[in-house]
């Protein structure tokens, strides 16, 4: 399958953050989730990929070229959502599609109207007079419109409500039908990666934690509940980090697939992404 | 480059016309202080050269950079959009004002249109000389840390006349040389000097854009 973003070794050093050799590659027609607490790298590792910042060391690949010497090119195949950077505010909707229209050469502003019509945007007001979910698939909607290869979203649902968040998660899903489409989303939301996500990176500290399919993590990943002094007799399970609190113990593991009906009086439940992050976060690493 | 120029003209739109009303009550007071329309195309240059100012802050405040630079569209064409749009529209206000106000003085206050005529070009060119200046620095440092610059920039033009009124004589045995070459000489050497400030305003605001991060 081929690669649509490849990052190599990259490495990026701030005074008080270091991006530590992180490898992932987003193949083709598929979604990748990108996960990790505030100030992980996720951030990071986006601007990287965009060329918004130079990296240390590392390469990275984006449609076959270089972010920082290809602008241009990669531009035209490539949508992006960034979560505080847009057009000026006082701008209209459709100022914006005219904008577009002068920037890429094949800017459907048809497609844009028609989708302004169906989520009701009204494309005289103001950017600063919409709501936040209105604001939301504006962003999306000039990401889209010129039908590019690549999105790359940046928080595109935060702060928003389960309805319009469902509204815009059926735009990733027309957008990905086709299988040369590909997505990258970066997202807190992780209810919102369980529907739609078919890979997952995850970054804690500056470090890649994994890139796994999606299946895989649901299949392999749980939390295993059993009381504190019970907590060491799972010598079969593949133990990444504990949570214990007054009585009772609670265990990620990687193997849950295996485990599943050995322990009967331990409660073995499928690891959410949010547990998931929340355990390598808070919780204390298997030795 | 279409798309990055209509941007800047849409983003400023708004500010124009809020600006207009003050410009023009400004007029009429100039107008009837000073009995003469002389001050009018400079008074505008100099309105319009401080709004385009404006766009950079409203680019900061939106972010507008990192989202640009993921558009098909270079660091050098970000640059030379905002030069275009500066420089263009303070070309295309003297070029429009100044037939009007030369008419306007010649019908309202009898007057030569040739003082008006004459304070027009040098206003484009005197705002024009602080835009290459200022343009870098904006580039390089944000508008907000830019202001004082700015501020200094707008109060040389002034130093500089009082400079030259206490030396009459030290400013023209400098001068003289290059006045007692034929006109159009003088006339090809100033716009040859003032395209290569221009082209070197360009070169640096590009190099400044180029090395920054976002």
């Amino acid at each position: 399958m081929k690669q649509i973003i490849e990052v190599t070794g990259l490495c990026k050093q701030y005074d008080s953050f270091f991006l530590d050799n992180v490898s992932f590659s987003v193949p083709g027609g598929c979604v990748m989730g990108l996960i990790g607490e505030n100030g992980a790298g996720k951030t990071t590792i986006l601007k990287s990929i965009l060329g918004l910042i130079r990296t240390d060391s590392g390469t990275v690949r984006v449609l076959g070229k270089n972010p920082e010497t290809d602008r241009a090119e990669i531009g035209h195949s490539l949508g992006v959502v960034l979560d505080d950077s847009f057009f000026y505010n006082a701008l209209r909707i459709c100022d914006i599609s005219r904008i577009m229209a002068g920037v890429h050469p094949d800017w459907d502003s048809a497609f844009f109207a028609e989708n302004c019509r169906r989520f009701s945007l009204p494309p005289k007001k103001p950017l600063s007079q919409l709501s936040k979910g209105m604001l939301a698939k504006v962003k999306i909607l000039a990401a889209l419109c010129h039908h590019p290869r690549l999105l790359i979203l940046d928080e595109p649902t935060s702060g928003l409500d389960p309805v319009v968040r469902g509204e815009i998660l059926e735009l990733f899903w027309d957008f990905v039908r086709d299988e040369e489409h590909s997505i990258l989303l970066s997202s807190h939301i992780t209810s919102d990666l369980e529907k739609i996500a078919d890979y997952i990176t995850f970054v804690h500290n500056g470090k890649l934690v994994f890139t796994k399919p999606m299946d895989a993590l649901q299949e392999e990943y749980g939390v295993l509940k059993c009381r504190r002094s019970d907590a060491d007799r799972f010598p079969d399970a593949e133990i990444i980090a504990r949570r214990d609190s007054a009585f009772d113990a609670e265990l990620l593991i990687a193997n849950r697939a295996q485990l599943f009906g050995r322990y009967p009086d331990a409660a073995l439940e499928p690891a959410s992404l949010d547990d998931i992050m929340t355990f390598y976060a808070k919780g204390v690493p298997a030795e | 480059m279409k798309g990055l120029l209509l941007k800047e003209y849409y983003a400023l739109r708004p500010y124009f016309k809020k600006q207009l009303l003050v410009l023009l009550v400004l007029f009429v007071f100039f107008v009837a202080v000073s009995s003469t329309f002389s001050i009018l195309v400079p008074m505008t240059l100099f309105f319009i050269a401080n709004l385009m100012l404006s766009s950079f802050t409203m680019d900061e405040q939106s972010h507008w950079d990192s989202y640009a630079l993921t558009l098909p569209v270079t660091r050098t064409r970000i640059i030379v959009s905002k030069y275009l749009t500066f420089f263009g529209t303070l070309l295309i206000t003297c070029c429009v004002g100044t037939p009007i106000v030369c008419i306007m003085e010649k019908v309202i206050f009898h007057q030569t249109p040739v003082i008006p005529a004459i304070s027009a070009a040098a206003s484009l060119l005197l705002a024009g000389l602080l835009l290459c200046v200022l343009l870098p620095l904006a580039v390089k440092i944000g508008i907000e840390r830019a202001r004082i610059a700015i501020v200094i920039c707008y109060l040389l033009p002034f130093v500089l006349v009082v400079l030259v009124s206490n030396q009459p004589d030290a400013f023209l045995h400098f001068l003289m040389p290059i006045l007692e070459l034929p006109w159009y000489l003088l006339a090809l050497l100033s716009l040859a000097l003032y395209l290569a400030i221009m082209a070197f305003s360009v070169l640096l605001s590009i190099k400044f854009y180029k090395a920054k991060e976002f």
